[in-house]
């Protein structure tokens, strides 16, 4: 829907492709024109390179935005559009490679001067069991074991001592090589206490590149992003010069073009590390946008047609007010953020000042079990972070959606915690704070939430019960048949 | 639209968060088929309730004696007999009407009026 809504607004037609279960998506039917590329499993559909071309080519378009998942950080399919005379709305096959891999990414970035988070330049894969402790203990720990393709979280594994070090290797190629395809490890030291920070860039085919006040992601419950922000209460004016600087650098050294992100560790004393690059589009673009501007999608799209990239670095740099988004996910944090997919029976949006809802639901639909649970991103934007603590928990009160679990209840909990809302917290926040509610469920409701809810109950059942038998439910009303009787007096 | 003079009181078993409560639901005056006034009594103390019916499944509440203000509250049947309430924003589960079972569960699929009296008498 985000990118739709950006080619409507430049008045350029768009296609979606869809699979089966998405049949019915918002997305669907909001594009000029939808084409069927196949089963709801994603390797049949979403991750079919020739399917997905062959509806490009069949419907005429001239060009692909991949969007933020699945292929969007694929360089054999940026390949395959260049190959069919498409237009691939993102960096070039090459560059999706070096910086893609996160280990020729370090390399890069060290190459660039960019202080990278120690580790290891090298895949530790060909390496003997005591060649990976050795090579372990040099980089120190506690270190991550890290997928080259991994995300997300998944293909990580955290190892504290040396002996763990062979099953930490085992795990984490196991899970990439189901998650991924693609199993190859490397090591990199685990920096406590820090805070993630990212910066968005712009490049051009002609050499400029634009870096973005930094976003702010260390909410995170195992390693996946729950809310962002920006700018960061950690970054000074001073640091984020550094950090801009820092991905000019490495973006330009690499040629870069289109949108990216670099994501960073910051620790206590403002020291930065590079992290990796995303080579796309990010979820969390939007809170950029809402403090800058910028849209960040139109100008994927300029960019891949050539256009030369005219944003001022400063508007850029410098954030009007501050935003927040939360990622709303059908999940039941009372079960562990099981992913709880379904049918959505009514639905009510935030809306109202400062509050931006991308959404790819409606009333009616069906939560797919296929695909990630994410059912839309809410974004709350006002002149200064309390104010946008303030609105997102009012337009997260206001969001009703009935019918399946989501984690609203969760992220109100954050929203209202005193380590978020004083800005005191590093990545491991969250996992923490979770761990220190044993269990405590965030359906627990206050004595007077508690008698509003009996009220609704009983009532609910009272209507209930007149609705179904259609008279007053003590059953002195009129009968369906004196009901009927009555309609037809009426038509006459 | 009225439709219907509200008489005698309906009793029914609530439970919200494992708490179980036999609440007492009795219209003051004509029930409006969108809403009403009511009172509701459990555990030796009375609510009024001024009750708005916004849409299927989501109801409006003002409690003059709990400060006037407007709470907005979903429900939706998840089995027979058993609700989940959506309360400022957060979902309430294991909230169960339970009179006695057997009647609510004849209640929810379509014997209404047989079940209804037996809970109305009950």
């Amino acid at each position: 829907m985000r990118i739709l809504r950006a080619c409507r607004e430049m008045g350029v037609p768009s296609v979606a492709v869809y699979s089966e279960c998405d049949r019915t998506a918002p997305h669907v039917r909001q594009a000029d024109a939808a084409v069927a590329i196949g089963p709801s499993a994603p390797a049949d559909s979403y991750l079919n390179i020739g399917r997905i071309v062959d509806a490009a080519r069949g419907t005429g378009a001239t060009a692909i935005h991949p969007g933020y998942g699945f292929l969007a950080e694929n360089a054999a399919f940026a390949r395959a559009c260049r190959e069919a005379g498409l237009v691939f709305i993102g960096p070039e096959a090459d560059v999706i490679d070096t910086m893609g891999g996160k280990t020729a990414a370090r390399r890069a970035a060290v190459d660039a001067g960019v202080p990278v988070v120690p580790g290891t330049e090298a895949l530790v894969d060909t390496l003997s069991d005591d060649e990976l402790c050795a090579r372990a203990d040099e980089v120190g720990y506690p270190l991550f074991v890290k997928a080259v393709a991994g995300g997300g979280g998944r293909g990580m594994r955290r190892v504290a001592e040396t002996d763990a070090v062979v099953a930490g290797v085992e795990a984490a190629r196991s899970e990439a090589s189901t998650a991924f395809g693609e199993s190859t490890v490397y090591f990199e030291r685990l920096l406590e206490g820090t805070r993630h920070v990212e910066v968005q860039v712009l490049g051009d085919e002609h050499g400029t590149v634009v870096p973005f006040v930094e976003r702010e992601c260390s909410i995170q419950r195992r390693h996946q992003k729950v809310i962002e922000e920006s700018p960061s209460v950690a970054v000074t004016l001073e640091v984020r010069a550094a950090l801009a600087a820092a991905a000019v650098a490495l973006s330009s050294a690499v040629n870069y073009t289109n949108a990216g992100t670099l994501e960073f560790l910051l620790d206590a004393d403002g020291h930065f590390y590079f992290l990796e690059m995303n080579t796309r589009l990010q979820v969390e673009h939007a809170v950029t946008e809402m403090v800058t501007g910028v849209d960040l999608v139109q100008w994927q799209i300029r960019i891949a047609h050539g256009e030369r990239l005219t944003v001022d670095r400063r508007q850029a740099l410098t954030p009007v007010g501050h935003a927040l988004e939360c990622r709303v996910y059908a999940e039941d944090p009372d079960a562990g953020f099981m992913p709880a997919p379904g049918r959505i029976t009514a639905l009510r949006s935030p809306s109202g000042p400062g509050v931006r809802n991308d959404s790819g639901v409606e009333a009616g639909f069906e939560v797919p079990v296929f695909y990630d649970s994410m059912i839309s991103k809410v974004v709350a934007w006002a002149p200064d972070r309390a104010g946008a603590i303030a609105r997102m928990r009012r337009a997260l009160t206001e969001y009703e959606v009935v019918g399946i679990t989501t984690a609203i209840p969760a992220l109100l909990w954050v929203l209202g915690h005193e380590a978020f809302v004083s800005g005191r917290f590093d990545t491991t926040f969250l996992d923490q704070a979770l761990a220190e509610r044993h269990g405590r469920s965030f359906s627990d409701l206050s004595a007077e939430e508690t008698d509003l809810a009996v009220m609704a109950a009983a009532l609910f059942a009272y209507f209930s019960a007149a609705d179904t038998l259609g008279r007053g439910v003590d059953g002195t009303g009129p009968t369906p048949w004196r009901h009927a009787a009555r309609l037809n007096g009426l038509r006459r | 639209m009225a439709t219907a003079a509200g008489r005698g009181p309906v009793r029914l078993y609530v439970e919200v968060a494992g708490e179980r409560r036999l609440v007492t639901v009795e219209p003051v005056g004509p029930v409006d088929s969108d809403g009403s006034r009511f009172t509701l009594r459990w555990n030796d103390t009375t609510y009024e309730v001024d009750v708005s019916r916004l849409r299927s499944g989501a109801l409006s509440l003002i409690v003059p004696s709990a400060g006037h203000a407007s709470h907005e509250v979903t429900c939706h049947e998840t089995a027979p007999g058993e609700l989940a309430l959506g309360v400022a924003g957060r979902h309430v589960r294991d909230s169960a009407l339970d009179p006695r079972q057997r009647y609510l569960l004849v209640l929810f699929s379509g014997w209404a009026e047989y079940s209804w009296q037996l809970l109305a008498t009950g």
